[in-house]
C-alpha cells in the first residue's frame, strides 16, 4: 500500500468547508432559487420561501463553521483528516466502474454486464483466485436476475 | 384492546407465509451484522428492494428482524475477531474478545445473545405500551406545534450525531434542501428540477438512502479492502463450563440487563442518539455498579451484559418517536420510514387509526424475532466465525451490485441509479469530513412535513411568525429543545472522556 497520503488539519478543513458552504448558500439564494423556482405573486409563504430560509440558515452556519476553524487554528492537538493515495484511487476507481456499469446497462443486457462489473471490482479489490472470481461471476448475477424477474416480476435492463 | 390486537399480531406473524420473512430477515441481518464494515442499517437498506411486492406486515417484520439481528450480529465479530461488526458492538470488543482469548468464546456469545434478546424484548414491551398514548396526544398538535416539533427533532439529532453541532445542522440543511426538489405542494410549480422530468416527482427516499448510506460506505471501505485481515487464533475451551452460560453468570448479569435496557430505551426514544452511544453508556453503567470493576476489559460477563442489552434495547425504543410522531430517531429508523412509505403507510400518529393491526403485527414481530434470533444463534454460532472472516473483495462488489439493482427495481429507471451515484459521492465526502450523514437523511425525511406545517401555520396566522411562540405546547417544545441540547452536548463531552478512559 502506498505510504503517500493527503492530510488536512481540522481547523483548515472547517475553514475550507465554511467557505464552500457559504458560497453554495449564496449561489442558492441569488442564482439557483430565482432560476429554478418560479415566483408566485401575492403568495405568502411562496414556493421560494422555505428554500430561501434554509439557504440563509446555511450561510449563517457556514460562517459559524469558518469561525470555529479559525479559532482552532493554533490549537496543538487537532484532529488530522488523512486519506492515502491508495484509498483515494480505489474510491475513484470503484465509482468509475459503477458509472461504466450503469452506462453499459443502457445498451447491453443485465447478466453479462453485471458479470463483468463484478469481476472487475473483485479484481480491483485484490481477489486473484480464479475459482472465487468465476464462482461469484457465474452464480451471483443469474441468481439476482432470477430473483427479481421470477419472484418480484420486475423487468431488468 | 391492546392485548387482543397484540395476540392477533402474534397469530398473523406466526403464519408460515409471514414467519418465513421474519426468519429470512434474521438470517440476513445476522450475516451482514457479523461482517465488519456492513452495518444493520445497511442490511435493511439493501433488503428493502426485495420487499416492494410483499405485504406491509411481511416487509416490516422482515426489516425489523434484520435490524435487531444485525445489531446483535456485530457482537459476533467483536467477540471472535476483535473487530466490531457494527459501531453498536464497539463496547463488546474489550470483554468479549478477552473471554474468547481465554477459550470462552462460546460463553461470550451466549452472554451477548441473552443480553441482546432481553434488551430488545424489554424495549418492545415499552414500545407496545407507550407509543399509542403518545400518538393519541400528538393528534392534538396543530401546524405550529408540529413545526416546532420538527425544529426540536432536527436540533436534537444534529447535536447528538457527530462531534460538531454546526456540522450536524449543515447536514440537516442539506437534507431539507434535497427534500424541496420536485413540485411545490401548494402551487405545483417545479423546484430544483433543472429540466429533468424525473425530478419533478421529487427524489425518492430509497434512492437517497441506498446512495448515501450503502454505496457511500463501499466507497469509504474501498481503500481498505486490500489490507490483510487479522485472524487471531483462539484457544479451545479448557472445560465444559467455559462454553456455558452458568447460573452464576446469570446472577451476575440480570441486574445489568435490566439497567442497560432502561438506558437503551431512553436513548432510543430520544431522536438522534442511537445504539452506538447506548452501548458505551450501558457499559459504563455496568462498570460503575459492578462488584469487581477492575475485571472489566479482562473478560467480564457483566461488561457484555451492560453493552449488549443497551444497544439492542434501542431497536424497539427508536420505533417510539417513529410510530407516534413520525420522527425517525436514527439512521435505522430513517431507513424504516422508507420501508413504511414504500408500503403506502405514513408513520406518525395517524398510523394507529389508519392501519392499527399492521402496527400490532409489527410489535408482535419485534417480540417474536428475539425468540427466533435466540434459537438461530444458539444452533449456528460456529458458522459465524467463518462469516466474520469473509473477504471484503467478495462482499463489497456484491454490495455494489445490490445497490444498483435495488435502486433500479424501485421505478425500473436508470435515472434513479445516477441520482443514487450522486448521493453516494455526497455521502462519501460528508462522512470523510465528519459531517453526520444521518442529519442529512433525517432532514430530507422531515423536509416536506416541516414545510407543509410551517406554511399552514403562517397561512392561518396571516403571516404572523409569532404563531410559533403562542401556544403553551410550542413554548414547552422550545424549552425542551434548549434543555435537551444542553444535556446532550454535556453528555457527549462526558461520553468522549469515558471512551478515552476505557
Amino acid at each position: 500500500m502506498s505510504s503517500k497520503e493527503s492530510q488536512l488539519k481540522e481547523s483548515r478543513m472547517e475553514q475550507l468547508a465554511g467557505v464552500f458552504f457559504a458560497l453554495l448558500s449564496l449561489l442558492l439564494y441569488f442564482v439557483i432559487i430565482p432560476w429554478q423556482i418560479e415566483s408566485v405573486r401575492g403568495a405568502h409563504p411562496s414556493p421560494r420561501s422555505f428554500p430561501e430560509v434554509i439557504a440563509a440558515l446555511l450561510f449563517v452556519l457556514a460562517i459559524c463553521l469558518f469561525i470555529s476553524g479559525w479559532c482552532k487554528r493554533s490549537r496543538p492537538n487537532q484532529k488530522i483528516f488523512r486519506m492515502s493515495q491508495e484509498e483515494i484511487r480505489q474510491s475513484i476507481i470503484t465509482f468509475l466502474v459503477m458509472t461504466g456499469y450503469t452506462l453499459l446497462l443502457y445498451v447491453l443486457p443485465y447478466i453479462p454486464v453485471t458479470m463483468a462489473a463484478l469481476g472487475v471490482l473483485m479484481w480491483i479489490y485484490g481477489q486473484r483466485k480464479w475459482w472465487k472470481l468465476s464462482l461469484a461471476m457465474l452464480i451471483l448475477p443469474p441468481s439476482i436476475y432470477m430473483a427479481f424477474t421470477s419472484l418480484l416480476k420486475l423487468r431488468l435492463p | 384492546m391492546v392485548w387482543s390486537m397484540l395476540l392477533d399480531g402474534f397469530a398473523t406473524v406466526s403464519m408460515p407465509e409471514n414467519f418465513i420473512y421474519l426468519f429470512g430477515g434474521i438470517v440476513i441481518g445476522l450475516v451482514m451484522g457479523a461482517i465488519p464494515g456492513l452495518t444493520a442499517t445497511m442490511a435493511i437498506a439493501l433488503i428493502i428492494p426485495m420487499t416492494y411486492y410483499i405485504t406491509p406486515t411481511q416487509s416490516l417484520i422482515m426489516l425489523l428482524a434484520a435490524y435487531n439481528a444485525g445489531t446483535f450480529g456485530g457482537s459476533m465479530s467483536a467477540i471472535l475477531i476483535a473487530t466490531p461488526g457494527t459501531p453498536a458492538a464497539a463496547a463488546t470488543v474489550a470483554d468479549g474478545f478477552a473471554l474468547a482469548k481465554q477459550g470462552k468464546a462460546v460463553k461470550a456469545i451466549k452472554a451477548a445473545l441473552l443480553a441482546s434478546c432481553f434488551g430488545c424484548l424489554f424495549s418492545s414491551f415499552v414500545l407496545t405500551l407507550i407509543a399509542q398514548p403518545i400518538a393519541r396526544y400528538a393528534l392534538k398538535f396543530g401546524p405550529a406545534e408540529y413545526t416546532v416539533l420538527m425544529v426540536f427533532s432536527l436540533t436534537i439529532i444534529a447535536s447528538a450525531a457527530g462531534r460538531s453541532l454546526t456540522k450536524g445542522l449543515i447536514g440537516g440543511c442539506l437534507g431539507l434542501l434535497f427534500g424541496c426538489v420536485g413540485m411545490d405542494a401548494v402551487y405545483t410549480t417545479p423546484r430544483f428540477t433543472f429540466g429533468v422530468l424525473k425530478l419533478s416527482s421529487g427524489i425518492d427516499l430509497m434512492v437517497l438512502l441506498i446512495g448515501a448510506l450503502a454505496f457511500s460506505e463501499v466507497l469509504k471501505q474501498a481503500g481498505h479492502v486490500r489490507q490483510a485481515q487479522n485472524r487471531p487464533h483462539l484457544p479451545a475451551p479448557a472445560c465444559k463450563e467455559d462454553s456455558q452460560f452458568t447460573r452464576d453468570d446469570l446472577k451476575l448479569s440480570w441486574k445489568h440487563w435490566l439497567r442497560s435496557s432502561v438506558i437503551g430505551c431512553v436513548i432510543g426514544a430520544l431522536p438522534g442518539l442511537g445504539p452506538a452511544l447506548a452501548c458505551w453508556v450501558g457499559y459504563d453503567a455496568a462498570k460503575r455498579s459492578a462488584k469487581h470493576p477492575e475485571l472489566f476489559g479482562k473478560g467480564a460477563v457483566e461488561g457484555i451484559a451492560g453493552a449488549e442489552s443497551a444497544n439492542n434495547a434501542v431497536c424497539g425504543a427508536n420505533m417510539i418517536p417513529l410510530l407516534s410522531l413520525g420522527v425517525p430517531g436514527d439512521t435505522g429508523a430513517a431507513v424504516l420510514i422508507g420501508a413504511f412509505l414504500v408500503q403506502g403507510l405514513t408513520p406518525g400518529p395517524l398510523i394507529f387509526a389508519e392501519s392499527p393491526q399492521t402496527v400490532y403485527n409489527v410489535y408482535a414481530g419485534l417480540i417474536l424475532c428475539n425468540f427466533v434470533l435466540f434459537g438461530v444463534v444458539w444452533f449456528t454460532y460456529r458458522f459465524f466465525a467463518a462469516v466474520a472472516r469473509l473477504e471484503g473483495s467478495l462482499i463489497y462488489p456484491a454490495v455494489c451490485v445490490f445497490c444498483l439493482i435495488g435502486v433500479y427495481a424501485l421505478n425500473s429507471s436508470l435515472t434513479d441509479v445516477w441520482i443514487m451515484l450522486f448521493f453516494a459521492v455526497v455521502g462519501f465526502v460528508l462522512s470523510r469530513l465528519e459531517f453526520p450523514t444521518v442529519t442529512m437523511l433525517i432532514g430530507f425525511i422531515l423536509s416536506p412535513i416541516f414545510e407543509r406545517n410551517a406554511r399552514r401555520a403562517l397561512q392561518l396566522s396571516f403571516g404572523d411568525y409569532g404563531v410559533f411562540f403562542r401556544s403553551p405546547l410550542c413554548w414547552a417544545f422550545w424549552v425542551i429543545t434548549v434543555i435537551s441540547l444542553v444535556t446532550i452536548l454535556w453528555g457527549k463531552r462526558k461520553n468522549r472522556e469515558l471512551q478515552d478512559g476505557l
